[in-house]
């Protein structure tokens, strides 16, 4: 049934993975990454043209990428709804490794340091700002330190009819 | 008895700041809270967090943040003074948004013991074409359809 006049589509955030180990000039470790986000273009991961011993932790460094960009929007939009204009604005998240009780690695930590200029009249009012988006975390980091259940299926499609 | 520019109520009796929020002077203390107006956008407003007991703020300064589902931002003192007393229902997710549902009664935010009153309530409105010509200002700012 197709959606009634000016209803607005529902956003669903999914993220489609082709694998790329059959396409001509690709290898068995690329990949490439669809998101259904119109600010995300598509991700290529182009692993084979590394040595192998390069090729580990690109996963992690998605998961610093999350863990920075939910806050920084958060924050952002705060401080443009504060009238703090923003004088200068980065981060750097780094994913530190460790191990679990069975002695596999697991990611322990992302740490991010937020480097931040505004105007001094305004520095204890962004302080005040950061400090309550800190208490209370933003989506993504209540999110991952609550522990985001992770559900993986498998389709064989050998299995399919064809 | 309350005032209404389009949807917006605003009492008669209160003192309006443009940070959109109000105040009432009640013997010599100060309420404070944050207008229909100003409630409405926000959206549901989630948490307060106020700065502690007894700090002085100026007037258009910061008497503590507020959470909504899209922003952290200021509640800005209508009239200079120190902090007496804080809402404590509005530290709670899920009670907070009383400011919602009762803006100028239940949804109350603070109690100032104000220290400049007579030259603060100068840069408040009360007058109702001001009131109205200041708020059809805002709605433009914002682009929101009255």
């Amino acid at each position: 049934m197709s959606e009634a006049k000016g209803e607005a589509k529902k956003y669903v955030p999914k993220v489609e993975m082709q694998w790329l180990g059959k396409v001509l000039t690709y290898g068995d470790e690329d990949l490439l990454f669809k998101f259904n986000h119109k600010a995300l273009p598509p991700l290529l991961m182009h692993k084979s043209v590394l040595p192998p011993e390069d090729r580990a932790g690109t996963s992690r460094e998605l998961l610093a990428a999350v863990a920075s960009e939910c806050m920084v929007e958060w924050m952002i939009m705060s401080l443009k709804r504060t009238n703090i204009p923003i004088e200068e604005f980065n981060t750097v998240t780094e994913a530190k490794m460790g191990v679990d009780e069975t002695g596999r690695a697991v990611v322990e930590s992302c740490d991010t340091i937020v480097n931040l200029k505004v105007k001094d009249e305004k520095l204890e009012e962004a302080k005040m700002i950061l400090e309550h988006l800190l208490e209370v975390g933003c989506l993504m980091s209540r999110s991952i330190e609550r522990g985001v259940k992770l559900n993986y299926k498998y389709n064989w499609l050998n299995e399919q009819n064809p | 008895m309350a005032k209404l520019f389009d949807k917006y109520e605003f009492p008669e009796g209160l003192y309006y700041s443009k940070d959109h929020m109000w105040a009432k002077i009640e013997d010599g203390r100060v309420r404070v809270g944050l207008t229909d107006f100003g409630q409405q956008m926000a959206g549901k407003i989630l948490m307060v967090r106020p700065r502690p007991i007894g700090t002085a703020v100026a007037q258009g300064k910061m008497l503590g943040t507020m959470e909504t589902g899209k922003w952290v931002g200021p509640l800005r003192a209508p009239v200079s003074g120190a902090i007496l007393e804080f809402n404590s229902t509005l530290k709670t997710v899920g009670t907070a948004d009383i400011v919602n549902k009762d803006p100028y009664g239940k949804g109350w935010m603070f109690y100032v013991e104000p220290s400049n009153l007579q030259e603060d309530l100068k840069n408040l409105m009360t007058n109702t074409r001001q009131i109205e010509g200041w708020l059809r200002e805002e709605m433009k700012k914002m682009k929101v359809g009255g």
